[in-house]
């Protein structure tokens, strides 16, 4: 998808359900005479959109005031703070408390859905895909399905929109069409490419038909998205391969957008709000009256109680005993138990050189252990060894002896007896002089 | 005097016991005249400590001048034991109020070993005592830079800055996992509930997509596996760059092993007393147990060159020149053009009288490739005495040649030092460590083979699981859309909350995975700061303070750190 194409409706629906299809992330720009506009898909799903004629904040406001949720002073009030650098205006806008964050990345939703579905309408210009890793986009926005843009555009804009002929509402009720099968509904042409042979994803729907479930159950039911699957119905229908057993139900939708009607009466704007959020955001729960659905069965979010569960977890044994993340696992003991050693012999080479500078001192070594901490030698976590476990010690004439204590016992295998002698410092017998062999005296009688 | 008698008495004490066994000086055939020089040192000390005692400070210093005076003429001037000695001294008398002869004994430990930290440490203790508190903090600045002079000091905290390191990367690396799991989780979970669902209902779904969660807990050290398991599991919903970094952290949690076996290795090398007498005897510094730690280190490798060779320069400051000679020629059998051991083999055969045999290994030493300035000094100062002056000047000039500066060093020390001894075999030590790390790491290999797993299993592990998870995906998510499962965290305001009192949180939500690792990386660096000496080596540093300097840096660094996220998220 490099370089410039001209745009048509048809070619431009096919970039973006490529895009979607491929979970592509990047910028579609697309421009004639009339502007340019940047789609930003993220995983093959629209998270953003702008226009060259008009700023986030223009588009915006527009839509605030012409829903009436913000008074045209109080736009303006912000507008020339958000122009002196004051902030962005969706932060001055939650800021000021005129509107709820949620409601208002609602709001951004629909400024992209009504930006996206303007270049649908286009019938000149040119458009280019730039793929890159990373996208910007507002943080918390509900992505946009090239699905769900492609049917609501089709709702709003009727023939004139991206896909002719009549288009799948939640009610509707399919069932398939047998090979061969002249049901009144010949294949039509497609208005964009699509390959219905075997394998393609969109014949796996017809699994679920029945002419008995309705697109709403049938979504549920496969776990696929509401969106995708009155598209991917709207693509059997037209590639002849399932038809609408009630036509009143397919037809409903053609009656008018259901989206946004009647916003500008007399309510107050909080209600303005939530008919325009429930709208937008819960709409096909409230159309469709499902029974549960599986992100309800979820509502507590497991997977966020899992993940902070387990970083609480992990808080713990970083702050009791973070040596774990270094050798976790079982096979590991080996090299665990030679590394504590290692940290043994540091340890006790500290008490080492308290004990025989106490003897030079001295001239013995201490009976105790802390006497060594009360002078200064030692801290009070040298009486511990690296295991955690206290140090018992015993003293003698020349030589001490440092062990773990486990339940009282010496833990073997891990002490350490330490002599004075061969230290010229404090071994006397160091200085003897070598004894000359004594000629035995023998008496002859 | 009654108190130096006491002492004499207490070490007389010991005697006993140790006559049990031989002597060290018997096992290195040291001569009366050694011994004395060693016993010498010992009554000096002892003299010290008498004068210390009865605060008799011209006693003391003539005490210590004498010390100082025979630990230099075994050209080893500096007594890190009596060092030590100094300084705990002065922290006794610190503590009875007597800070007067607590400085003397300050001054002392610093003469008998300059620059060590401990004594330091001793100084800040002492400042501490006497109320002078800017002293204090100065003397401990001080302490603390002194430490990193010190090899063994710097080794050991090198190790724990590591360890530090690699344990705040892998326990960051398993809080970004839990963070993946807030913020990407939802998809899985929704997949493998679906998955399931096609062949149990609803609620034995649910509780088995918990199951299939979280089983690793019940393994042993299960909460690690745990974080293992849902790394994989998480990986095909992750984007390339939460991919590279979690390949990023299977590679260190698969290096890590090998990393601190490594260490492990190294650091057993420097605690070892023959290294550390070694490192002591590369100093200059006369330890007490030099001469036992060193007959250890010819028994744990009796057929070394390289030991022979720094135990006959050993040999050679202590004058014993007919035990140096036998090891010196020792070491010429295998290295026949060793120009050290030449020179030296020469100056045995000097001080013993035999110049015949001296002016010919002083010759040889001259013929070798690397020529020696020290050898045609040498030998100039033979034929000077044989007053053969012409072939004397002629050797001078060489040596002036080769080493101008050394020969008028050489000249200053006029009769004391005549024939110039050099030290070819204390500079061998890192050979001797090589040698002693090969024979450890051979005798490790049949008792600790067990420790080689490490090295070699997590990564295949982890390769496993990722071909298995690959596989599940495949099949779970076959057929299916992509949902956008992730845009409802910000749905209840949880998220903003998380935002705040979760580093990385919002970066991981945001999709920046290294961004969201570094913010958890630096408030976990921090609190583990205090812990880093109980996860690593302690040092042996007496008179040092307790890990509280480290807490309060922690503490303070986490308070400026949490300020600066509070300001940031306000704005």
């Amino acid at each position: 998808m490099s370089g410039k194409k001209p745009v048509q409706v048809r070619g431009l629906v096919d970039v973006l359900l490529t895009i979607g299809r491929q979970q592509g992330t990047g910028v579609l720009t697309i421009q004639n005479e009339d502007g340019t506009v940047g789609v930003t898909f993220k995983s093959g799903e629209i998270v953003s959109a702008d226009s060259l004629n008009q700023s986030e904040a223009e588009g915006l406001g527009q839509i605030l005031t012409e829903r009436g949720l913000v008074l045209q002073d109080e736009l303006d009030e912000l507008t020339a703070e958000h122009e002196g650098g004051g902030g962005r205006l969706i932060d001055l806008l939650v800021d000021r408390h005129l509107l709820e964050r949620d409601q208002l990345l609602e709001i951004l939703r629909l400024r992209v859905f009504e930006l996206s579905k303007q270049v649908l309408t286009w019938s000149s210009g040119e458009f280019r895909f730039y793929r890159v890793e990373e996208v910007a986009f507002e943080r918390g926005i509900r992505p946009l399905a090239v699905e769900e843009l492609l049917i609501r555009a089709a709702e709003d804009l009727g023939p004139a929109g991206p896909l002719p002929g009549r288009v799948p509402n939640p009610q509707s009720i399919f069932s398939t069409v047998d090979d061969g099968e002249v049901n009144g509904t010949a294949p039509q042409a497609f208005p964009f490419e699509m390959d219905l042979e075997e394998g393609s994803e969109v014949l796996d729907l017809l699994h679920w038909l029945n002419g008995d479930r309705s697109a709403a159950e049938v979504s549920i039911e496969s776990g696929l998205s509401q969106y995708r699957v009155l598209f991917d119905l709207y693509v059997l229908q037209q590639g002849g391969r399932a038809v609408a057993v009630d036509h009143d139900a397919a037809e409903y939708l053609a009656s008018g957008s259901p989206w946004l009607a009647d916003l500008e009466g007399g309510d107050t704007k909080g209600f303005k709000i939530s008919k325009l959020t429930t709208k937008a955001g819960e709409w096909w729960r409230s159309r469709a009256d499902l029974v549960q659905d599986t992100e309800d069965r979820w509502r507590f979010r497991p997977n966020l109680a899992l993940g902070v569960g387990l970083i609480g977890a992990l808080l713990v044994i970083v702050l009791n005993d973070p040596g774990r993340f270094l050798l976790p696992f079982p096979w590991q003991g080996g090299l665990r138990q030679a590394l504590l050693d290692e940290q043994t012999s540091a340890a006790y080479l500290k008490v080492d050189r308290a004990a025989k500078t106490w003897f030079l001192l001295q001239g013995q070594f201490p009976e105790q252990l802390s006497e060594l901490a009360s002078n200064g030698s030692l801290v009070g976590s040298d009486m511990v060894d690296p295991a955690g476990r206290r140090l018992g010690y015993a003293a003698q004439i020349a030589s001490y002896l440092v062990y773990p204590l486990g339940e009282g016992d010496p833990a073997p295998g891990s002490s350490r007896t330490e002599p004075i002698t061969g230290d010229f410092l404090l071994d006397p017998e160091f200085i003897t002089p070598p004894t000359e062999p004594v000629t035995p005296l023998v008496l002859l009688e | 005097m009654v108190l130096i008698g006491l002492l004499w008495a207490a070490f007389g004490a010991a005697r006993p016991s140790a006559a049990i066994e031989q002597s060290v000086a018997d096992d290195l055939k040291l001569s009366l005249e050694s011994r004395n020089a060693f016993a010498s040192l010992q009554d000096q000390w002892l003299e010290w400590l008498a004068a210390s005692y009865q605060a008799d400070a011209d006693r003391a210093e003539a005490a210590l001048s004498s010390l100082l005076a025979d630990a230099d003429r075994l050209d080893m001037g500096r007594l890190p034991d009596l060092s030590l000695g100094a300084a705990g001294r002065a922290v006794e008398f610190a503590s009875q109020g007597d800070f007067e002869v607590a400085a003397w004994c300050l001054r002392a430990a610093e003469r008998l070993d300059p620059n060590r930290p401990e004594v330091a440490f001793a100084a800040a203790r002492v400042a501490r005592q006497a109320g002078r508190y800017t002293q204090a903090v100065r003397w401990t600045a001080r302490a603390y830079s002194r430490l990193l002079k010190v090899p063994l000091y710097r080794s050991l905290w090198l190790s724990n800055v590591a360890l530090w390191i690699l344990v705040a990367v892998l326990a960051s690396g398993a809080i970004f996992v839990g963070l993946l799991m807030a913020t990407r989780g939802a998809e899985l979970q929704h997949d493998l509930l679906g998955f399931i669902e096609r062949f149990l209902p609803g609620p034995m779904a649910i509780v088995l997509t918990v199951a299939f969660l979280l089983w690793p807990v019940l393994l042993p050290a299960g909460l690690l596996w745990l974080v293992v398991y849902w790394s994989i599991l998480l990986w095909s919903y992750g984007s390339v760059a939460e991919r590279t970094v979690l390949i990023g952290l299977w590679l260190v949690l698969g290096v890590t092993p090998l990393l601190l076996n490594e260490q492990r290795q190294r650091v057993r090398i420097e605690l070892a007393p023959a290294t550390v007498s070694m490192e002591n005897l590369e100093e200059g510094r006369l330890k007490g147990t030099l001469l036992r730690d060193l007959t250890s280190l010819q028994a744990a490798l009796p057929d070394s060159n390289a030991v022979n060779h720094l135990l006959a320069d050993l040999y050679c400051r202590l004058g014993e020149w007919d035990l140096a000679r036998g090891l010196y020629l020792d070491v010429l059998e295998e290295e026949p053009r060793n120009t050290t051991a030449l020179n030296n083999t020469g100056a045995c055969f000097y001080y013993v009288n035999d110049h015949i045999q001296a002016v010919e290994y002083f010759q040889q030493a001259t013929s070798t490739d690397g020529p020696s300035a020290a050898a045609h000094f040498n030998l100039s100062q033979i034929y000077s005495d044989h007053y053969r002056f012409s072939q004397a000047a002629r050797e001078l000039q060489t040596a002036r040649s080769l080493d101008s500066a050394g020969v008028g060093r050489w000249l200053s020390l006029g009769a004391t030092e005549k024939i110039i001894v050099l030290s070819g075999g204390i500079g061998r030590s890192d050979e001797v460590r090589a040698e002693l790390r090969s024979v450890w790491r051979s005798g490790e290999a049949d008792s600790r083979w067990s420790a080689l797993w490490p090295s070699t299993l997590p990564l295949p592990l982890a390769l496993a699981f990722l071909a298995i998870s690959a596989g599940l995906y495949l099949i779970v998510r076959r057929g299916r859309g992509s949902r956008p499962v992730a845009s409802s965290l910000d749905r209840d305001g949880s998220g903003r909350w998380l935002n705040m009192l979760l580093p990385g949180y919002a970066e991981a939500e945001a999709g920046q995975p290294l961004r969201a690792f570094l913010a958890v990386l630096l408030p976990i660096a921090l609190l583990t700061l205090p812990l880093v000496d109980k996860l690593g080596y302690r040092q042996p540093i007496l008179f040092a303070p307790s890990g509280a300097l480290l807490l309060a840096v922690s503490v303070l660094l986490l308070m400026v750190y949490l300020v600066g996220r509070g300001l940031r998220l306000r704005t």
